[in-house]
């Protein structure tokens, strides 16, 4: 599994966290191994509590007359509830786990020089009301 | 290889003004104060002072595509709605301003039946801002839904000014047809803020590793700011307390035929040295952001961070100073034709004008101001009219970028020694100042004497 951490200041300025009023996520995946790959996304406040997680498993790339078929996957999720955006408005960090799924078969090892990718794009739409 | 990449949408806020044309009250010569918008008008009198404090008010409020009915009129359209359609109609060249005048001080007497010296002192009030419209797209939509859109810097443009202005003119009757004048001023200027020449585009575009790529491009945004120190101003702020600057009036008066007057006056052609407790803020460079990009293994995200937040330091200089810096004012110029006729009043001024000697004139006016993006024009139509040798009213039609109707009337009456005089534009618009895009009245009481109440 790879992780890392990252900070969050957006939510250390009083005004965007008083006005914002919604928060959009898009993900796009692509996956060129022939192995699955579990992400989560995990949002978290100051005491390492979650404010917002999300999930996604991607599918194996398969391979068709000796040709590889990566695997794309696009994910769009809104919080718009009160309630989840008061939380999601407590967040400093972001952790991003990736995690190489089992693969029962066991033939479709990923070895040194394997030249296969996995790429993982995000993006965030945040809504403020401005009090117009 | 995986990549991780984090991308976060953010919103630049930017918040960021004029009419002073003063139609009825330019070659009002019944009016002393007309002297401050053409030094050359030749005045009834030999002597006027002005009632300190009381001599001269205005205040001039001016939208030239925006009314307070336009978003704030209940008429069950959401405001959602009218908002779109504002923000659609508004261009970077549309403003708002603010003018308003105290004269705290005006003094004039004449020498001799040739030279007419007028001094004084008065506080003034000027904002202009023009609609930044790529800014008020972004904060209100947002980039998301303009991608490729090109967000202007050059649309922060504004500019704010407090001052107190020190005067002394003199009116030289060159002959019975010809008048010219001068007036010299010395500028404090008590709060200034200013931020007229920015540059840069912020774009957002497709990106190549991300889903999105933010890029700020040849950003030079700077306000710079003078008078706001610890001390709060005071009366000596307004007479030389503040920065000082220097400028100069001048004008002239024609009569080419006994009942034609031809004028000209160029006023406020000066500049303000902006030293005191002034800084400057700036921010310049180019930056193309894309989200993270960590690498895994060996690359910690709080260290990419770091990274990030080091390369921005490095590429996009953003500090302020304590420098100093000069503004021009806005400098205005009137003229008119006009022509007199009806019952010739009683000489009384020896002032060389022939035409003043007419109890009725018509004529028309010109009016350009230099403002930061783009000079602003004005046409006016009036007539004058002296009822009973004492009661002079000026109804001007003008036509302007707030109103295709400006309709006006200006009064000055005189009783004895005292001059009372009060003018108001837009007079239409009045009726229903959330229609308005543009009001202005001023008013004033001055002491005036002609030569027989002298002599």
């Amino acid at each position: 599994m790879a992780s890392d951490t990252t900070r969050v200041e957006i939510f250390d300025n009083n005004d965007v966290r008083n006005q914002l009023t919604r928060v959009d996520f898009h993900i796009k995946m692509k996956n060129e191994f022939q192995r699955k790959f579990a992400v989560s996304v995990r949002f978290l406040d100051e005491n390492y509590s979650a404010t917002h997680t999300i999930n996604l498993n991607i599918d194996k790339a398969t391979m068709v007359s000796g040709n590889l078929l990566p695997v794309y996957l696009n994910h769009d999720e809104q919080l718009d509830t009160s309630s989840a955006v008061a939380a999601f408005k407590q967040t400093r960090f972001a952790i991003i786990d990736v995690t190489l799924l089992p693969d029962a078969s066991g033939v479709n090892p990923i070895v040194l020089g394997d030249t296969a990718a996995f790429s993982f794009q995000s993006a965030g739409t945040f809504y403020f009301d401005l009090g117009l | 290889m995986i990549k991780n990449k984090l991308h976060i949408f953010f919103l630049l806020v930017s918040i960021t003004a004029f009419a002073q044309h003063k139609q009825l009250l330019y070659n009002f010569s019944e009016i002393p104060q007309s002297q401050l918008l053409n030094p050359a008008t030749e005045l009834p009198y030999r002597l006027h002072v002005g009632i300190p404090a009381l001599s001269g008010i205005y205040a001039s409020y001016g939208a030239n595509n925006f009314a307070l009915e336009d978003l704030f009129i209940a008429d069950n359209i959401p405001f959602e709605t009218k908002m779109n359609s504002l923000l659609a109609r508004t261009a970077n060249t549309d403003y708002i301003s603010v003018n308003q005048q105290i004269e705290l001080l005006n003094i004039g007497f004449a020498k001799d039946d040739e030279t007419y010296f007028s001094m004084g002192w008065y506080e003034e009030f000027d904002y202009i801002s023009y609609m930044p419209k790529d800014l008020l797209d972004l904060i209100y939509y947002g980039n998301h839904p303009d991608a490729n859109r090109v967000f202007k810097a050059s649309d922060l443009n504004f500019k704010m000014e407090l001052l107190g202005v020190l005067h002394f003119g003199i009116t030289k009757h060159l002959s019975d047809r010809f008048t010219i004048g001068g007036r010299f001023k010395i500028y404090s200027s008590v709060l200034n803020v200013n931020s007229t020449h920015n540059e840069g585009e912020f774009t957002t575009v497709v990106g190549n590793n991300n889903i999105y790529q933010h890029i700020l491009s040849n950003a030079d945004i700077n306000i710079k700011t003078a008078g706001f120190g610890d001390e709060a101003p005071n009366v000596g702020s307004f007479l030389l307390g503040g920065s000082k600057g220097l400028g100069v009036d001048f004008g002239f008066t024609w009569h080419p035929e006994e009942q034609w007057t031809v004028t000209g006056s160029m006023q406020d052609l000066g500049m303000i040295f902006n030293k005191k407790d002034s800084k400057q803020f700036y921010l310049k460079g180019s930056y193309t952001f894309e989200g993270f990009d960590l690498l895994y293994p060996g690359t910690s995200a709080n260290d990419y961070w770091q990274e990030v937040n080091d390369e921005i330091d490095e590429r996009i200089d953003n500090d302020e100073n304590d420098a100093g810096y000069t503004t021009w004012r806005s400098t205005k110029i009137y003229s008119s034709i006009g022509y007199s006729f009806g019952k010739e009043k009683s000489k009384v001024c020896n002032c060389g004008s022939s035409s003043g000697d007419y109890t009725s004139e018509v004529g028309f006016q010109t009016y350009t101001i230099f403002r930061p993006k783009r000079p602003q024009y004005a046409l006016t139509a009036y007539v004058k009219h002296t009822f009973a040798n004492f009661l002079t009213a000026k109804v001007a039609y003008t036509y302007d970028e707030y109103s295709p109707a400006n309709l006006g009337l200006g009064l000055a009456m005189k009783i004895g020694g005292v001059n009372l005089y009060a003018t108001m534009d837009n007079m239409l618009g009045l009726q229903d100042l959330t229609r308005s895009k543009g009001v202005a009245v001023m008013f004033g009481i001055n002491v005036a004497l002609k030569k027989k109440e002298l002599y």
